[in-house]
């Protein structure tokens, strides 16, 4: 199997690009913007590339040809693109096909791009018009616009979609915490923390929606959305374009001198059984393993790690699934500061999804964007120091048993 | 005044529904048994796998911890035991907030590992606490976002029915 490498990445500002808060964009134009972006990043041309994959739930189906026949990309050779969706995960498993793809050298050089527009109804894949109808007004709204399309698609034998129980995105972190303060003493104060720390990153980060710093007693004196989790604990609701240039050993000489290498990428289901109590996140330490043990590193290695932090208090589990301290302790590990620049690995370099917002399928990509950019030392003010190893960690959906549907693992290094 | 009727209409027993009324949708074929009379309790219909007797629900075709195909209806969860909840206080899903939810286990089941997460109704959200001994009932979970629509085209879709659990009355797990 062939060596395969990262060698550009782009994305558009994470916001609202409804007219009013950003200049409009369509879903499709997200996308667009983002793979340009990401072409003049790699110093790859529309001929180069010989494969396309798009990560993206609430666009109509094809929506990958779409943005790839407005890049210009589809050309007389008729390239061929995968769409896949996997809830918040799209990207990034999107991302992990075109990995298995080159690797195999069934392809070369891969586009992946992720985009959603959730300040749109049915996620603006029908055009501008019933973006009136948007319910995704204000922050802590993770979700809602999928939570609009489960309940718009009413069929009779359900799936038993968590929403029908009453179950999204905010409560289910919360449950999860809930859990996790209950054994272990973790402290509403611990996971406000996470959220000021994510969002002094998010600060220095140009791409970021939300570029302010807060305080823990803003946080902590913020509306309660779920018990115990805090509105701003809670990613904002944004529209948004990543996407990230593949080559392997074959064709990656051509363009850059310095790939960074993809070491492992991981996928997991939802653990239904093995863990007798909802503190944590099996799936994420299943997949994690594997991809520390595919990469031959350990969590001591890892520099850095961009995180699935729609909801702050998922900052907390993770630190454990991840192996970075043992089961319980990550509440003091956080308060100590350890998760941060200075500490034992810096979490969320880009200030999370907590201050980008959390485009669904633009997420894998612009996580991948900011490991991507760190490695190369590219990050300016919010510059990792001496990265060399960098994870993304990326889920999506909700399972029955308080477990993401799908958990993507991924490690990056020079 | 018309759907004041159709309440007035509706079979209910202690345990809530006994039946779909006309504008409901159930959450998921198969996983509801409604009682046949007001004071016989309702349950939840899994299935036990009849080579390792690992109980899954919803039912599966293949047992998810054998992978055996020898599958028979079980029917549990008349009582269960809260391990984690949260109040809800922003919603927009068709139900009124704040409420709570909760996972549910089953001591009676001796699998901490089947768990069921639901509503958790006729009390005070803030009264619910971990290790609340909690009992079924068969009532509607959400309004649907075009329910509106539906009724007007007369198909069911309005509501969605399924199940939620709400602290013990009376009796207690057999």
């Amino acid at each position: 199997m062939s060596k395969v490498y990262v060698i550009g990445a782009g994305m558009t500002k994470f916001g609202k690009h409804d007219g009013k808060n950003l200049p409009w964009r369509s879903l499709y134009e997200l996308g667009v913007e983002a793979v340009v972006d990401a072409m003049k990043d790699a110093g790859v041309g529309p001929r180069d590339i010989n494969v396309g994959y798009c990560g993206c739930n609430l666009g109509l189906p094809n929506c990958g040809q779409t943005i790839f026949d407005d890049v210009g990309l589809m050309g007389p050779k008729g390239m061929p693109v995968y769409n896949h969706e996997n809830a918040c995960c799209a990207s990034l498993a999107a991302f992990r096909q075109a990995y298995f793809d080159l690797a195999n050298e069934v392809y070369d050089v891969a586009v992946v791009v992720g985009a959603e527009k959730m300040t749109a109804f049915m996620g603006g894949g029908l055009g501008p018009l019933p973006e009136m109808m948007t319910s995704s007004k204000g922050v802590g709204g993770a979700g809602s616009g999928g939570a609009l399309v489960g309940s718009a698609i009413q069929m009779p034998e359900g799936k038993m979609f968590m929403a029908d129980i009453g179950v999204l995105f905010t409560s289910f972190f919360a449950m999860v915490t809930r859990r996790h303060m209950h054994d272990f003493g973790t402290t509403e104060k611990q996971i406000a923390m996470i959220s000021v720390k994510n969002h002094k990153h998010g600060a220095l980060n140009p791409n970021a929606a939300h570029r302010k710093e807060v305080t823990l007693e803003e946080v902590l004196n913020s509306r309660v959305i779920c018990d115990p989790v805090h509105v701003m604990e809670i990613c904002p609701v944004t529209d948004g374009g990543a996407s990230v240039i593949l080559a392997n050993e074959k064709a990656v000489r051509r363009f850059t001198s310095h790939p960074i290498e993809i070491k492992a990428i991981t996928l997991s289901g939802p653990i239904y059984k093995g863990k007798p109590l909802p503190n944590c996140i099996r799936a994420t330490q299943v997949a994690a393993g594997q991809a520390y043990e595919i990469a031959g590193v350990g969590p001591e290695d890892i520099d850095m790690v961009e995180m699935h932090d729609d909801s702050a208090a998922f900052e907390l589990f993770t630190i454990e699934d991840l192996g970075f301290c043992k089961r319980g302790e990550s509440g003091p590990f956080v308060e100590a500061g350890r998760a941060g620049h200075g500490g034992d690995v810096v979490f969320s370099p880009s200030g999370g999804l907590l201050s980008k917002g959390h485009p669904l399928g633009a997420t894998g990509c612009a996580q991948l964007f900011e490991i991507y950019r760190q490695l190369r030392g590219d990050c300016g003010a919010r510059q990792v120091k001496d990265a060399k190893v960098g994870l993304v960690h990326n889920g999506g959906g909700i399972a029955s048993v308080l477990e993401p549907m799908v958990m993507c693992i991924g490690i990056l290094a020079k | 005044m018309a759907d004041q009727e159709e309440e007035k209409k509706e079979k209910r027993g202690k345990y809530g529904l006994m039946e779909l009324g006309k504008g409901d949708v159930i959450i998921k074929r198969g996983v509801l048994k409604f009682p046949s009379a007001p004071d016989e309790r309702p349950a939840l219909i899994g299935a036990k796998c009849q080579s390792c007797g690992d109980v899954s629900f919803p039912p599966r075709v293949f047992c998810p911890k054998c992978g055996s195909g020898d599958m028979k209806e079980y029917h549990f969860g008349t009582f269960g035991e809260i391990i984690t909840n949260t109040t809800v206080y922003q919603g927009g899903m068709g139900i009124k907030t704040p409420y709570s939810v909760g996972m549910v286990i089953f001591p009676e089941l001796k699998d901490p590992e089947l768990t069921v997460v639901s509503q958790i109704v006729e009390c005070d959200p803030k009264e619910v606490y971990i290790g609340m001994p909690v009992e079924l009932v068969i009532e509607r979970t959400r309004a649907t976002l075009f329910g509106g629509i539906m009724k007007m085209m007369g198909m069911p879709g309005e509501h969605v029915v399924g199940f939620k659990y709400r602290p013990v009355r009376e009796g207690g797990a057999k």
